[in-house]
């Protein structure tokens, strides 16, 4: 047998050999059986061709970019059979050497050319030619057998590169290699890349006793942006020889859900996983970019030069936002200085949203702005995407589950904010419904080299701190219930979008406003109330929080190393 | 020229030709007196009743002559009890609103928002603008979610000013955040109301403690369609027979009444007691099983006789010496101690709330410490054996409140408010929506 690849510039029509059959893999491959090597050219079209030559046969492979009925009556193909039927009645009879040809020479179509990778048909041809021919390997996945092999969970990450995680192990064998083969056939030796851990989750606990023999495994490899997200396979091969393959699951393609599993994993044992994981999550949020506007409409007569734009990010419970929007309504020095702004996170709820809108509107004649995004971008997006519709010269970020407790709240925040010259962010004294304080700043503190933020007096009975009222310089305050020069936030970059759903974006935020030499305090004589945790979903935060707190550090830990920074000097 | 008469339309939670309760028996009574009486005012009454899977929609009263009541149709299982509103996208809202076009009222006075939502006042007040809205407080349904009775769910204690937390206590599964809420939409839509009107003082203490402006909520007592002494001709004799109406809830304290007969079985007192109460199979099967247990203990002196027409009331009071209400609950200004004292009995009942109020004690009635038997057990043989008492105490017992004296008094608050709205409205009009 020998391979051989051919480019053919233009000429004579060539004679004599008989196709077997041919199948189209996309619109310009063709591939085939012939009883001699044919050979392919068409005046004017650029081919390709490649053969491999076997004992009785040769295999044929056409790439003709822009002619294939050229091509085809070139090589004498009248008619084309079924994908499958060629790959059943010729090429799978073949044996395991000459198949691993056959495979080869495909997979070697998808990584030659951008043009390939972008196809949606040669990849799901590559995929049913690779189940054909593909030699199959044992499966396994008991954990008392001798070696086992599971991939639980792979997510892309948007920029070609991968995250997959599962668990691997051989008692016979202290060191094995993993392998990903993508559904077309690419093998990616995943190996260098992996994170191995105790496989500790709670529903096993008797192999959490014994982790050396069962290892879970997090690895991160790159693949052509093509790939498809069905059919990937993980194999195992111990230096002795032995080899274990599984099936994984679909890709998890959604950024959400994305970030979800891999946090998820990562919780497992986050001191083996962070930093392994930090890549894929950091694609994964690089890759939503910028929150898109799709629309901006405004009900009622919209404010010219509001003093502050009170921005609310809407993400689920609209009759929260209702509550909220009647205490807005009635109180008179939010009608005198504020634009309200809503950001709807799902754009699909807009028609929902602008009924009840409508009907909050009849009721109270508060005039509103509602920007709808293009699709789903997180807190720290929609948020950023709202101070960019606003138009006040001061931006009040607030979550849909904070209510006004009393009157005044915003001419305190607002005036505090113009009369103090250096001041960055400017957050109110957030009361827990049972009258408890929920947060009156952050602090920051350093345990075991890794920097996270407290709130020190949550939890206190507020008619405690009644007296404590003269505003306090902290080192952040919470994206809750804050108030900043807007300009001043746009040219800090707004709220980080690296933070997966999480409590570090507000944190973040004032760091950076520290550094650009600016104060941050709350004002206890502005106190509001705080629902936590009613305005968005906390299955994406809770697991998100350790990895929040880790990035933090990483971005800062050098920088907070300052003492007085901590403390809220600048 | 007579001046055209104004309308008021009355919106109650149910109409006593489909459910009978105190409320809706009054609003009822309220509706006819004042169309009887009115010159000044025409009412309509819409009320509500239920309509399984159907469509919000208005329908005749089936077995009524008067066009001025107006049944309004709608699906309770679309009826959110916690948040206080229909949970049905608006469908209530609107046929309501259809309601206040067609009849233009210029007084909408709520009796209940139960089946309905607390929302139809925001809809009254984009509707009609100049319209006056006054909001009669029966209960404490606004305030506490274990059925307005601010009664605690887990020791059947009275809670006097509950905050989100202790709500959330009550209710394991709705958190102190959902209850602010809750508070929060219940004021927001309150907060277009011109007056509220509260039967007791002590009602209307809750609500100022809760939260509503002291200046917006007067007290005003239900008023009786026939407020005269009805004397009943009963001949000389020994004053030991007691006499319980009501539901025989546990709220209601029917237990607590008989753990004290059977301290007085016990002591072998003269006290009989005669229970005129209905309901009891549709209590939860513990409070059944105790309740029969002590009917049984205490056969010797005391008998049921079960629930009873309007009508025969006269005869059932007349065999009675002294009415006893041993709610453990607050009561509000319940419509059993106005009867008793229509009939010339004197009320035996808990020192707490509503009844406190309205019965004075030493005076017209006696008091005793609420939910306790041991207390009320001393309490009726201190009535039962000073047979001077009982003279004294029917003596002391007021005149009571006529519908005839409501209807003017209410009359006269609708005109005020109907000026003040107009004062208030100089300026106001509806913006544009969407652009």
């Amino acid at each position: 047998m020998s391979v051989q690849t051919h480019i053919q510039t233009p000429s004579r029509r060539p004679a004599g050999p008989t196709v077997l059959a041919a199948a189209m893999l996309s619109d310009g491959v063709i591939l085939g059986v012939a009883d001699a090597r044919v050979e392919c050219a068409i005046a004017g079209a650029q081919v390709t061709s490649h053969f491999i030559d076997l004992a009785e046969r040769h295999v044929f492979l056409v790439e003709s970019e822009n002619s294939l009925v050229g091509a085809a009556a070139t090589l004498g193909v009248h008619r084309f059979v079924e994908l499958r039927q060629l790959l059943r009645g010729h090429l799978a009879v073949l044996d395991d050497r000459d198949r691993d040809a056959v495979l080869a020479l495909a997979t070697g179509l998808f990584t030659r050319s951008r043009r390939n990778q972008q196809s949606h048909c040669l990849a799901e041809s590559l995929r049913l030619v690779q189940e054909a021919l593909r030699r199959r390997l044992p499966e396994a996945c008991d954990p008392s057998a001798v070696r086992g092999l599971c991939c639980e969970g792979i997510a892309a990450a948007g920029d070609g590169s991968f995250a997959a995680w599962g668990w691997a192990f051989d008692r016979q064998s202290p060191s094995v290699r993993l392998v990903a083969v993508s559904p077309e056939g690419l093998r990616i030796d995943a190996t260098d890349a992996t994170a191995w851990h105790a496989h500790g989750r709670a529903d096993d606990m008797q192999t959490r006793s014994s982790p050396a023999c069962r290892r879970g495994f997090f690895c991160r490899f790159d693949a052509p942006p093509g790939s498809s997200f069905i059919g990937w396979l993980f194999e195992m091969h111990s230096a002795e020889g032995a080899a274990l393959e599984s099936r994984a699951p679909v890709v998890l393609v959604e950024p959400e859900q994305a970030s979800l599993a891999v946090l998820e994993r990562v919780s497992v044992e986050p001191s083996a996983l962070m930093q392994a994981a930090h890549p894929v999550l950091s694609a994964v949020q690089c890759g939503l970019g910028d929150a898109r506007v799709r629309s901006v409409r405004t009900c009622g007569q919209q404010m010219l030069h509001p003093a502050v734009s009170i921005v609310v990010p809407i993400f689920e419970h609209p009759e929260l936002v209702e509550q909220q929007y009647i205490s807005f309504a009635a109180d008179a020095e939010v009608r005198e200085l504020a634009e309200i702004v809503y950001v709807l996170d799902s754009p699909w709820r807009e028609d929902d949203f602008v009924t009840r809108a409508s009907r909050w509107f009849d009721a109270h004649q508060m005039p509103f702005r509602l920007a709808v995004l293009e699709r789903r971008s997180g807190f720290a997006r929609t948020c950023n995407a709202g101070a960019k519709v606003a138009t006040g010269a001061d931006l009040l970020l607030m979550h849909s589950d904070v209510l006004p407790a009393g009157a005044g709240w915003l001419t305190a925040l607002h005036r505090f904010q113009r009369k103090t010259i250096d001041a960055g962010a400017i957050g109110a004294r957030l009361l827990a419904p049972d009258g408890a304080v929920q947060h009156d700043g952050f602090t920051l503190a350093r345990r075991d080299e890794r920097w996270a933020a407290r709130s020190p007096l949550k939890g206190v009975d507020a008619r405690l701190l009644a007296s404590d009222v003269a505003p306090k310089r902290v080192p952040a305050v919470s994206a809750a219930c804050l108030l900043v020069d807007r300009k001043q936030f746009i040219d800090v970059g707004g709220l980080s979008g690296q933070y997966p759903s999480g409590d570090y974006e507000d944190v973040d935020l004032c760091v950076r406003l520290s550094q650009a030499g600016r104060t941050n305090w709350i004002l206890p004589s502005a106190t509001l109330h705080h629902l936590e945790g009613q305005s968005r979903s906390r299955l994406l935060a809770d697991v998100a929080a350790g990895y929040n707190a880790w990035l933090f550090s990483q971005r800062w830990g050098a920088t907070l190393g300052v003492a007085d920074v901590a403390k809220g000097e600048p | 020229m007579i001046a055209p008469r104004r309308r008021v339309l009355f919106v109650s939670h149910g109409h006593p030709s489909t459910s009978v309760g105190g409320a809706e028996t009054y609003a009822l009574e309220l509706h006819q007196t004042m169309r009887g009486a009115s010159d000044g005012f025409e009412p309509i009454l819409l009320a509500h009743a239920a309509s399984p899977g159907g469509q919000p929609r208005v329908a005749r009263v089936s077995d009524g002559d008067d066009p001025t009541q107006v049944l309004f149709l709608s699906d309770p299982s679309a009826y959110d009890r916690f948040a206080g509103r229909a949970d049905d996208g608006g469908a209530i809202a609107d046929a309501f609103e259809d309601v206040l076009r067609e009849l233009q009222p210029d007084v909408v006075h709520f009796q209940h928002t139960l089946f309905l939502g607390y929302d139809l006042i925001g809809v009254v007040r984009r509707t009609l603008p100049d319209a006056a809205i006054v909001y009669t407080l029966h209960e404490y349904l606004p305030i506490c979610h274990h059925e307005g009775q601010m009664v605690r769910t887990y020791d059947r204690t009275p809670c006097l000013r509950p905050g989100p937390q202790d709500c959330a206590r009550c209710f394991p599964g709705i958190s102190a955040g959902q209850f602010l809420l809750r508070r929060r939409h219940t004021q927001s839509q309150f907060a277009m109301v011109n007056r509220f009107i509260a039967p007791s003082h002590f009602l209307r203490d809750r609500y100022v403690d809760w939260g509503i402006d002291p200046a917006r909520i007067i007290v005003e007592e239900n008023g009786r369609p026939s407020a005269d002494r009805v004397e009943l001709s009963v001949p000389a004799r020994s004053r030991h027979t007691l006499g319980f109406f009501g539901q025989l809830t546990p709220f209601k304290g029917a237990d607590v009444l008989l753990r004290a007969m059977r301290l007085l079985t016990e002591q072998g007192s003269a006290a009989r007691l005669r229970i005129h109460g209905a309901n009891l199979e549709r209590q939860r099967s513990a409070f059944r099983r105790e309740v029969r247990a002590l009917l049984d203990n205490t056969s010797t002196n005391t008998t049921l006789h079960g629930s009873y027409r309007r009508d025969e009331l006269p005869r059932l009071m007349a065999d009675v010496d002294w009415v006893v209400v041993p709610s453990i609950w607050w009561e509000n200004a319940p419509l059993v101690i106005q009867e008793a004292f229509q009939h010339g009995r004197p009320v035996i009942c808990s020192d707490i709330g509503g009844m406190a109020e309205k019965v004075t004690d030493g005076v017209n009635g006696l008091h005793f410490g609420a939910g306790d038997p041991a207390s009320l057990a001393v309490t009726i043989t201190r009535a039962i054996e000073a047979p001077a008492l009982w003279d004294q105490l029917v003596a002391g017992i007021p005149r009571v409140h006529s519908m005839r004296d409501h209807v003017a008094r209410l009359e006269a608050l609708y005109r005020e408010l109907i000026d003040a709205r107009r004062g208030e409205l100089a300026g106001a009009r509806c913006g544009e929506r969407w652009r």
